[in-house]
């Protein structure tokens, strides 16, 4: 089934939003109002998220990786809460995340600091679907990296054991820190590893939106009406430092290069223009607009309150 | 005088395991991104080289990292695995805390398991829990753990090589503000520190703050105001929180009549309730006869904010030493 316009449009509106917006979190944190320094960047991993996100309602759960959490406007999150979310504002009071994109109401069970903890907590989520029988699905994004740790294959079991309402992806962008997945993975296919567990598994180029949306779809839909858990890795590159500073004495000389080449815009760009649903105009008129939407989104963000210290202490359960 | 050379805090670490691997080819590394980026944060740089395959990287593994490390220090290599922060211990609760902690205990086996965990804590900036919390007092309560906590590049250098040298394990973990600071004069010539021994980093005759880590920094800088108002403080670092020297904290206080405790991590069931008790059940007299009550400063018994804004406002800060202080009888 086609793809309707406006799906193809929303999705390339929110990849050129996530390209802006990754600038303006850089600037942000460069100037040092962001209160850190040390942001990890996204940018040139956009597309995949973006096509994960165009296939999810606003009450399903999911979890990015922290790289790309910046994109969770694209699930209906305000740019402005978006932008304050990164930079250690608090949105709560006006229905947004709190800092660091924590908000169970919209679906956002929050990343932790020790990364790869979160599949058993996203898998609850799709238990507790399972006992409300709602039609949510949950969608439990983990970076190359943080996939091969442990809680992942317990909950991976546990999907298929409940068959619940899950699909499991691996945000592949070829690095974590500093360890290339030819180092860490001995299999080519990511997505076999799908076969131990007893569901589907497909590999998907995470640069293209148009087959990114189509796989994710498949399998989104698939749980949703209760045809249970399965893997999705969507291949991509980490083009950005691990964390703004990193000298990155790992990376080859000549590999993002020719990673650039491989950029998910142009391509998607092309693709629109010769469907004849974006023209030369509308690129143009696109980006201004997105500009000064990030523009007044940072500008509002910036004016959020920050972490409030009564609101910690009501998380006291005794003397502190 | 001895010859010295300048070190930082990290660079004595990188010495310390240098000159070990060298001594020992049994020694050897593992855990992530030690190779490829030197470290999370550069905590690791370029000391390695030399020694090839005996410093490998891991996949994220947390678990089997420490676990392996508990198995080959069983199988005759003496591993340094390390584990970050000192809040991704947690991650590795239970082979740290029940197997590397106390298997060997169960089974009356006292023969040698040597290894060594190696993090940091402090690391501060909004990262929340897992980055910057304190985990020490967690591992104390485990029968079969040795906790090393220093605050200088030389006591860093000293008692990294007396880890790695001990035949049990031995949880080392290193302050993170600490890593890039200020060099200092460490001997060319080898030496090692002995657990169990605190060292009076500042010699005073009215009031003992017992601290480690990152808390000593605070406490000298405190000192050093406290004195310009006459107050004379005595700084005892106690380097290693197991084995602890209570003795040298009776000593101190003994002199002092007042005895301050302060520590990073929080408040409830941290090591300052176990130092006090201690030095109570050894000197039930000198207790008695105090000044002023013991007193503790800790972080507050509430999670470490994702929040940049919030960081400071739970841990102890070196005014709230001060302020601590000043509460304890000198009006
Ligand atoms: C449990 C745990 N171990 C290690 C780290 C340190 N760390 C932070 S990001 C990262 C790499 C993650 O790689 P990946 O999952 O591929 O995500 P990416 O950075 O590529 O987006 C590591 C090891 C951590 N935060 N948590
Ligand atoms: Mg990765």
């Amino acid at each position: 089934m086609a793809i309707p316009k406006e799906k193809l449009l929303e999705m390339y509106r929110n990849l050129i939003t996530a390209r802006l917006l990754g600038d303006k979190l850089a600037e942000i944190f460069t100037t040092g109002v962001a209160g850190r320094t040390g942001l990890h960047r996204g940018t040139g991993e956009e597309a995949f998220p973006i096509a994960i996100q165009a296939n999810l309602r606003k009450d399903d759960y999911l979890k990015l990786t922290f790289r790309m959490d910046f994109t969770l406007f694209a699930k209906g999150l305000l740019l402005r809460d978006v932008i304050g979310a990164e930079i250690f504002r608090d949105s709560s009071q006006f229905g947004g995340p709190r800092y660091r994109f924590f908000d169970p109401d919209n679906g956002l069970l929050a990343h932790t600091g020790a990364g790869g903890e979160e599949p058993p907590i996203y898998l609850g989520a799709a238990v507790a679907i399972m006992y409300k029988k709602t039609d949510q699905v949950c969608v439990c994004v983990m970076g190359d990296g943080f996939a091969n740790r442990g809680p992942m294959h317990e909950a991976m079991v546990m999907s298929a054991a409940w068959n619940l309402p899950i699909v499991w992806v691996i945000h592949n962008n070829q690095y974590a820190m500093g360890t290339s997945v030819k180092k860490s993975y001995k299999i080519d296919d990511l997505a076999d590893r799908a076969k131990a567990y007893g569901f589907p598994g497909e590999t998907v180029d995470g640069n293209d939106v148009i087959a990114s949306y189509e796989v994710m779809k498949k399998y989104i839909d698939r749980a949703r009406n209760g045809g249970g858990p399965s893997l999705v890795v969507g291949e991509t590159y980490r083009l950005m430092a691990h964390f703004m500073g990193d000298p990155q004495i790992y990376r080859p000389k000549g590999e993002a290069e020719e990673w650039w080449k491989k950029d998910s815009i142009p391509r998607y760009q092309k693709t629109l223009m010769d469907m004849g649903i974006l023209t030369v105009e509308d690129i143009d008129k696109f980006q201004r607009e997105i500009e000064a939407e990030i523009e007044e989104a940072a500008t509002a963000a910036l004016a959020l309150p920050q972490a409030s210290y009564e609101n910690h202490l009501k998380t006291a359960i005794d003397e502190i | 005088m001895a010859e010295t050379q300048m070190l930082n805090y990290v660079s004595a670490i990188g010495a310390a395991i240098n000159e070990e691997m060298r001594r020992d080819e049994r020694v050897a590394m593992w855990g992530e991104d030690l190779v490829s980026m030197q470290g999370a944060y550069g905590e690791n740089p370029g000391m390695f080289k030399e020694f090839g395959d005996r410093i490998k990287d891991t996949p994220i593994v947390e678990q089997a990292i420490l676990g392996t490390g508990m198995g080959a220090a069983l199988a005759g290599i003496r591993p340094i695995v390390w584990l970050m922060t000192a809040g991704f211990l947690t991650i590795a609760f239970e082979g740290l805390f029940m197997e590397v902690g106390g298997l060997r205990q169960e089974y009356g086996y006292a023969g040698p398991m040597p290894l060594v965990v190696y993090c940091r804590s402090g690391i501060g900036g909004g990262f929340g829990a897992h980055h910057c919390a304190s985990t020490e007092s967690l591992f104390m309560h485990s029968p079969g753990l040795k906790i090393v906590m220093p605050s200088t590049a030389y006591d860093a250098k000293g008692l990294m090589k007396t880890a790695i040298r001990d035949d049990e394990p031995v949880i080392y973990v290193g302050y993170g503000a600490l890593y890039f600071g200020a060099k200092e004069p460490i001997p060319t010539e080898e030496y090692l520190i002995p657990f169990g021994k605190a060292d009076i980093k500042r010699e005073g005759k009215d009031i003992t703050i017992v601290c480690y880590s990152g808390m000593v920094r605070k406490a000298l800088a405190a000192a050093e105001e406290l004195n310009k108002e006459g107050i004379s403080v005595e700084v005892v670092d106690l380097r290693t929180l197991v084995p602890m020297d209570v003795a040298a904290i009776v000593k101190s206080v003994e002199k002092t009549g007042r005895l301050l405790i302060a520590h990073e991590a929080m408040k409830r069931a941290g090591a300052a309730g176990e130092i006090a008790f201690r030095v109570t059940e050894a000197a039930p007299d000198l207790v008695k006869s105090l000044k002023t009550p013991i007193k503790r400063l800790a972080a507050q018994n509430l999670a470490i904010p994702r929040s940049i804004s919030l960081d400071a406002q739970l841990l102890p800060q070196v005014e709230d030493v001060i302020a601590i202080v000043k509460t304890m009888g000198f009006d």
